[in-house]
Order: C-alpha cells, then sequence, then structure tokens
C-alpha cells in the first residue's frame, strides 16, 4: 500500500472531526443551558401576569427579555409565540408575523395549531406579499436541519466504505473500491461547510416591519441577504432593493 | 267661551319640549298626563293656577300640544314650563310640565275644559276641572296676578320688609312681627352664553313656616331652564343677614342656560305662607298663624357671548358648554365576524348637552355601523345638573381582522378657563374572528391566547435533533480517525495476520483432498486471494504475471523467482496422470508454499 494510501484516511477523519467540533463550538444548530431556559421561564411567567393584567406594553418587554437568542430551548418557543400573540393583540401585526415565524424556527411542532393558525390569521389579516426562497441556495437555506442531516448521512456512509474497502476491491476495479469513500467523505465536507457558508452570507428569511419600497409592504416575507451597512439586500422578492436593519426583522439570529 | 290654543305658548316651548324629550330612553314606559287647577275656589280677579303634566312614556321626537277651552277664566302671560328627572332604584323618572295663570271673571263656575294634550303619537283627552268664583273666597285662596303699581310688594333687597295683608283687617296692636325674608340669587352673576347658572330661592326666617305655596314664578325668558328638585329632608342652615340671626332654606332651584348673549333680569317670585306668630300682652305664651305674601328680589344676569373658536377647532364646535368629559367603551372587543359589537360614548359632566348632534363616526374598511341609538339626559344633585348623554353604535365586523377604531372627541367651550377644548375619548381595539364555518367561509382562523407556562412545554423533538446533528457528524470521523491510527502504528503484523493464517488453513484444506487437480486449483485459489489482500493483485491476473505485479509493489526478486517455480509445479501438479503418485509433491507445494508466503509477508 502506498503511503498515501496510508496517511489520507486518518487526515480525512480528523478534518472531518475538525468541522464537527466548529459548529459545536461556534454554536450552531441551536445550543442551550440551563441558565438562558430559566430566564426564558421565569420572563413568561412575569409576560403572562401582565397580559393577564391588560398591561400588554409591559407584557412585550418581559418577554423580550427572556428571549435572548432563543435559546431557551422550548420556554423559548413560547416565548416566541406569546410574542407573537401579544403584538397580534396589539395590533402590531408584522411584529406579531415575525415572531410566529421565529417560534416556528425555534420549534417547528407539526402539532401546534395554535401557533400555525395564529399565523395564518396574521398573514390573512396582513393580506401582504410572501415570497419564496431565491435560487438552490434559497432553497437550501430555508432547510438546514434537512442540509445538516444529510452531510451526517453522508458521513456515516464514508465510515462503512472505509472499513468495507477492502472487500469492495475484490469485487469492484480496485481503484474504485480504494477510494470511494474518499469521495463521500469530501462530499460530506462539502455539505457541511455548505451550512456555514448559507448562514454566513445566504438568502435568509425576514419579515418586513415597516414597507420599503412600494411593492415590498410591511408584512412582506422576503428573503435577505447581508447588505453590509446598507442593511439587508433583498434576495427573494423585489431582487436588488436594499432595506435599513429597522425595517427587516430577521426570522433566525 | 274662548278656544286658546297653545300653539301660541311659543316655539321656544316646543323646541324646549322636543329636544328635551328627544334624549329619553325609548323604552320608557306608556307617558300619563295628569291636570290640576288650584285653588277650587276663588273670588272675582283672582288667580288660579292650571298644570298640565306629563310623566314617563316614549318621549323620542314628542309633541306636547295641549289645548284647552276656558270658560269664565282668562289666560294672564305666558305659561311657565319645567321638566324634571327622578332616578328611583335604577330607573328614570321624566316629568314635563306647564302652567297658566288664569284670572277668574264673574261669579259663578268656572271651568276649563276639553282639554287635550298630544304626547307623541297618543292624545290624551282629560276631563274638565273647575273652580267656584265666590264673592268672599278665603284668604289663602287669594291668588292675584302682579298688576302695575303697588299691588303686591315687591322685595328691594336684604332690607325688605314683610307686609301682612291682614294687618288693616285684624288690627292686633302688640303682636310681634314675624321675621320672614326671601332672597333670590345667581350664581355666577356673569357667564358666558350657554354656561349653567344656579339660580336659587332662599327662605330667611326667625320663626316656624306652616304652609307655603309659589304664586308667581319668573318667566325665565332667554334661558333653557331644568328644575332641580327640591329634597325635603334639606336641613335648615343659620346664617346672619343684616347683622340678624336667621335660617335659610332654599325653596327652589333651577339651573339657566342662556340661550345667547345680553343682559336678562328675572322677575322676583311670590309666595304665599303661614308664619307663627308670638301673641304679646296677657297671651303672650300664645301663638297664632299669620298669613304673609312675600316676593323676592329681581336679580339680573349679564351674559357674555362666547369668543370665536381657534381654527382647527372651529369645524367641530357645536355649541356645548360646560366641564365635560367623554368615556368610550367596546363591548366585546372581540367577537366573531357576523356578530356586532356595541361601541359606547358617553358625554358627561357639568353642562347642557342635551341639543349636541350626534357625533360623526368614521369607520376603517372593513367594519360597518348599525345606526346609533341615543340614551341619558341630565342628572341632577342638589345644586347643579350633570349631564350624561350617550350615543351607541352596534359596529359588525366584515371580515377578520384587527381595527384600531378612531378616536372620538368634541370640542366644547370649558367657562371656567375661557377657553376652547377637546374631549377625547380613549383607543379602543376591535378584533374579528372567523365565524361559523356555513357563515364565514373567507374567514381566517380565530385568534388563540397566549401560552402559559404551567403547559406542558413543547415536545417538538426538532430542537434536539438539530442540537445531535454536529456529534452524529463528528462520531463517523472519529471512529474511521481511530481505525486509521491503529492500523498505521500497528501495521505489519497485525495488518498480515488475518490473510496469512487464513491462507494455510486453505492450504491445509487442500492438501487433504486426494485429487492432485483439485489440490492445485485449490493452492493457486489460495494464493490468488492472498496476493490480492495482502499486495493488492487483482483477482484476475493470471498466475504468470503475478510475479510481475509483485515487483510493482517492491517485492524482492528471488522472492518472485521462488513463486515462479512454485507456480511452474502447480500447473505440473494440475496436468499430471491420474494414476502418477503426487502426494509427495502435493505435500511439498503445500510446505513450500506456506513458506514462502511467510517470508512475503515478513
Amino acid at each position: 500500500m502506498s503511503r498515501l494510501g496510508r496517511l489520507l484516511p486518518p487526515a480525512l477523519a480528523a478534518a472531518g472531526l475538525a468541522l464537527a467540533l466548529v459548529a459545536l463550538f461556534a454554536g450552531r444548530p441551536g445550543r442551550g443551558d440551563d441558565a438562558t431556559a430559566t430566564l426564558a421561564r421565569d420572563s413568561l411567567a412575569r409576560g403572562n401576569r401582565l397580559v393577564r393584567r391588560g398591561e400588554l406594553d409591559a407584557a412585550l418587554a418581559a418577554y423580550t427579555a427572556g428571549w435572548g437568542d432563543g435559546d431557551g430551548g422550548a420556554s423559548s418557543a413560547t416565548l416566541a409565540y406569546n410574542l407573537g400573540t401579544t403584538h397580534h393583540r396589539l395590533g402590531q401585526l408584522p411584529e406579531a408575523l415575525l415572531w410566529y415565524r421565529r417560534a416556528l424556527a425555534v420549534a417547528p411542532s407539526p402539532n401546534d395549531d395554535w401557533l400555525r393558525e395564529n399565523l395564518e390569521l396574521a398573514r390573512a389579516e396582513l393580506a401582504a406579499a410572501r415570497f419564496e426562497p431565491p435560487g438552490l441556495g434559497g432553497r437550501l437555506a430555508a432547510h438546514p436541519v434537512l442540509l445538516t442531516t444529510a452531510a451526517v448521512v453522508l458521513a456515516w456512509l464514508a465510515l462503512t466504505l472505509y472499513l468495507a474497502r477492502r472487500r469492495l476491491a475484490l469485487s469492484l476495479p480496485p481503484a474504485v473500491g480504494e477510494w470511494a469513500w474518499a469521495a463521500v467523505a469530501g462530499i460530506a465536507f462539502a455539505t457541511w461547510a455548505a451550512v456555514f457558508a448559507l448562514s454566513a452570507w445566504g438568502p435568509r428569511p425576514a419579515v418586513l416591519l415597516a414597507p420599503c419600497g412600494p411593492e415590498l409592504a410591511a408584512g412582506s416575507e422576503v428573503w435577505v441577504t447581508p447588505a453590509g451597512e446598507e442593511g439587508w439586500s433583498v434576495a427573494g422578492g423585489a431582487e436588488g432593493r436594499s432595506c435599513p436593519e429597522s425595517v427587516v426583522g430577521r426570522v433566525g439570529g | 267661551m274662548n278656544r286658546v290654543n297653545r300653539h301660541a305658548a311659543g316655539a321656544l316651548l316646543a323646541a324646549l319640549a322636543a329636544t328635551l324629550f328627544a334624549a329619553l330612553p325609548a323604552a320608557a314606559d306608556s307617558p300619563t298626563v295628569v291636570v290640576d287647577l288650584d285653588p277650587k275656589v276663588l273670588g272675582v280677579g283672582d288667580t288660579a293656577f292650571l298644570t298640565i303634566e306629563v310623566r314617563g312614556g316614549v318621549f323620542t321626537n314628542v309633541r306636547f300640544d295641549p289645548s284647552f277651552e276656558l270658560t269664565n277664566f282668562e289666560q294672564v302671560g305666558n305659561p311657565a314650563s319645567s321638566s324634571n328627572v327622578q332616578w328611583i332604584n335604577g330607573v328614570t323618572t321624566r316629568s314635563l310640565r306647564h302652567t297658566w295663570r288664569l284670572q277668574a271673571g264673574q261669579l259663578g263656575l268656572a271651568t276649563v275644559s276639553d282639554i287635550r294634550v298630544q304626547v307623541g303619537d297618543d292624545r290624551f283627552d282629560l276631563p274638565a276641572v273647575e273652580a267656584q268664583v265666590v264673592e268672599d273666597p278665603p284668604a289663602s285662596a287669594r291668588r292675584r296676578p302682579p298688576a302695575p303699581g303697588p299691588a303686591m310688594p315687591r322685595n328691594p333687597g336684604p332690607g325688605w320688609r314683610l307686609r301682612d295683608p291682614l294687618a288693616d283687617r285684624f288690627r292686633r296692636g302688640q303682636e310681634d312681627e314675624p321675621k320672614v325674608r326671601l332672597l333670590a340669587e345667581v350664581s355666577p352673576p356673569v357667564a358666558w352664553a350657554g354656561e349653567q347658572v344656579t339660580y336659587t330661592l332662599w327662605l330667611y326666617t326667625q320663626t316656624d313656616i306652616r304652609r307655603i305655596s309659589l304664586r308667581e314664578m319668573p318667566d325665565f325668558n332667554g334661558f333653557w331652564v331644568e328644575e332641580i328638585p327640591r329634597r325635603d329632608d334639606l336641613p335648615t342652615e343659620p346664617t346672619t343677614l343684616d347683622g340678624e340671626s336667621f335660617f335659610r332654606t332654599p325653596l327652589l332651584r333651577r339651573a339657566l342656560f342662556a340661550l345667547g348673549p345680553g343682559e336678562f333680569d328675572v322677575d322676583p317670585v311670590e309666595v304665599s305662607l303661614t308664619a307663627r306668630v308670638a301673641r304679646s300682652g296677657f297671651f303672650r305664651s300664645l301663638s297664632t298663624a299669620q298669613p304673609m305674601e312675600l316676593a323676592s328680589n329681581p336679580v339680573r344676569l349679564e351674559i357674555r357671548p362666547l369668543p370665536a373658536p381657534p381654527p382647527e377647532l372651529a369645524a367641530d364646535f357645536g355649541g356645548l358648554v360646560g366641564d365635560l368629559r367623554l368615556d368610550a367603551r367596546l363591548v366585546p372587543s372581540e367577537l366573531a365576524v357576523g356578530d356586532a359589537a356595541n361601541l359606547e360614548l358617553t358625554l358627561s359632566g357639568h353642562g347642557n348637552v342635551e341639543g349636541m348632534a350626534t357625533p360623526r363616526l368614521d369607520l376603517p374598511e372593513g367594519l360597518s355601523a348599525l345606526p346609533a341609538g341615543e340614551a341619558g339626559g341630565n342628572r341632577v344633585p342638589d345644586v347643579d345638573v350633570e349631564a350624561e348623554r350617550t350615543w351607541s353604535w352596534p359596529l359588525v365586523p366584515e371580515r377578520p381582522g384587527t381595527w384600531r377604531l378612531p378616536t372620538l372627541g368634541v370640542v366644547y367651550f370649558d367657562p371656567a378657563s375661557g377657553e376652547y377644548r377637546r374631549a377625547e375619548a380613549p383607543p379602543l381595539m376591535l378584533r374579528a374572528r372567523r365565524g361559523e364555518p356555513e357563515t364565514a367561509l373567507a374567514g381566517g382562523p380565530a385568534l388563540h391566547p397566549i401560552k402559559n407556562a404551567a403547559l406542558p412545554p413543547d415536545e417538538s423533538p426538532a430542537p434536539r435533533i438539530a442540537a445531535t446533528l454536529p456529534w452524529l457528524f463528528a462520531l463517523p470521523w472519529a471512529l474511521v480517525l481511530t481505525v486509521a491510527l491503529v492500523r498505521l502504528r500497528n501495521g505489519g503484523e497485525r495488518r498480515n495476520a488475518g490473510p496469512l493464517t487464513r491462507f494455510e488453513a486453505r492450504l491445509a484444506e487442500a492438501v487433504a483432498d486426494e485429487r492432485p487437480r483439485q489440490t492445485a486449483i485449490a493452492v493457486e485459489a489460495a494464493w490468488v486471494d492472498l496476493l490480492a489482500e495482502r499486495f493488492d493483485v487483482p483477482p484476475g491476473t493470471p498466475p504468470s504475471r503475478w510475479s510481475a505485479a509483485l515487483a510493482a509493489s517492491a517485492v524482492d526478486a528471488r522472492l518472485r523467482d521462488a513463486l515462479d517455480e512454485l507456480i511452474d509445479d502447480l500447473h505440473y501438479l494440475r496436468n499430471a496422470p491420474q494414476l502418477s503418485t503426487t502426494a509427495e509433491l502435493t505435500g511439498e507445494l503445500a510446505e513450500r508454499s506456506r513458506r514462502l508466503a511467510r517470508r512475503l509477508a515478513a
């Protein structure tokens, strides 16, 4: 066996391990700890008391204080839902729509009828435009967990091929049997890296909290990409239009 | 006999009645109408009072239009009107009363007949009332209309002295003079047009008053008049008048709202009363009842015109004057499409709101309102009138949605500050959710409430799965890395142990076969597998090219030569005659194969 053949497996494995560790310590996807979960629960209880007293504005402040980065787990999903409902009751429909979307992003439970129905009610009341994710990047960015899961599956397939490469060499052309696992490993790396690239530079869903130009009304659900100091550039719906930071409510972090 | 049509009562009275009744609840009881003539016995030229009063009933757009015929009576002056509102056990009772002064003619019977009162769509035919005109009526029944000259004493002020009409008939000499005064006052004496002015008639007395009745009321021409009922439990209060101690009590109060600017003189009020008089002399310890007729002082009111409203408020100013506030409520604030919410707008405060038009309601798109209803009126506490008027609109949402209702407001003139102000109701929100499926197909789902922290948390597995993915990605690489590192470290020996063992096992199996051809084939197949696993020689490589393949893996030439010799012997064994003895050759080839394989593996 050549020297390359002996050194390549540990090199690829080390690279894959490094990518995984970067994801873990860079906080993607979501992380959470007991402190943030406790803060979210306390804020939820305080906000609910204020809502029962009819102090909706104060309740909004309490809920928002517990939201943080949305890392409070299940409590954060409830926080986001209650924020949306409270905004909804105050007639602040774009904000309500944004928080419903955030609740759905934190915990996309298919059984949460309240969340989905309130979301649809806000959409019906706003009657604003709703744009699909732009291009392949947008479609991939719309399903980050799916893309990450694909990378994980490819990693395990690469492991299987590596362990069985000698047997594969008996039944397949030797080069194919020996290096098929490396090819799959490379695809896994690329997929995993794409998740990072899309999160950093790709389009992301957003809700416009105020009109941005004549064709984008408040409450429009668009896709935006970072545009430096100009705020955000609309990538899905009215492509190329720049909207200031204050107008764009991003669904994700 | 002369027919008296009360159309002549004046347009003012009709307007007052119509506006007054317009504010009353439409669901009130049926009205009742009563008529009274007082006194029933009087002298020639004396005055009787004819009173027609309407109580309760449906007063919206009412026409209070009385007519009657007089026989042996002559009407004196215009009628006086008054209204009254009472809340008893939560029920509003309202009355409107007109009083005419009738002067008796000749001796005999004087009648008021054919009394008809039209209240709204209802007509009331009332029984005739009559009085007896006699030559010598009782003194208490004498009521003469005020005439030019000193026919009746007028009270010029606090120093006014009462007059005993019976003093000339009965010279009592030593009896004590009863000290009773009537004082009228207005507050404030200078007011804005439309501002509420309270007219109060005070009775000052140092003795007991056994009976008292009003004989003459001022007309209050130029004013909207609201009666402030006198409470029976009002205490008398000690006070001082011209250095003398008196007790005083309000005999009547009226709330006056000037209809326009100017200077107005309010005529005196005349009353008849019976006061207790202590007797002097031998019967000093006794007292007698002394009839008296008193008149109050006239008062003057100065009514100032309202200043011009500022341009931004001029369009919304409808003539309201007072200290007013505006409240609004919406019940319910959330409802289903197809249901109706009731928007109530209440204007209240000190002032006259009777004539205010229904506020304009500009609704946002998606909401419609049914015609407004009105209710309310004046509440009259002790000293002034508190107005309250409520408009209500049923609001009907035409689709699901949330609406912020426009702020409702009214512009009024605040007499205390002399400025125009705007009273605004608090903002209201209305939310309409989807109605029943069969009635609101276009609607969306209803707005669900907040989630309680006590509810079980969302058990969605997605967050946990997302958090696990990096670990799942890391694990296979960790396994590959581990295996690769172990193989690198323990490469030679452990890497070859397996194939060599299998090779030797296969050699053993091959030698066990007594057929030389099969033995040769089995040994050759064992070599094929060994070379493939150990040196990556493709399995399909013919034996004649094994040496060349091993040369690519840098195998020593002597070993390759030994392998070639072994291959030749295997070829011989495969083709050996079946009858020849091959047992020794078979064993020898197996042993050579084992040794050669171990040398190659090393």
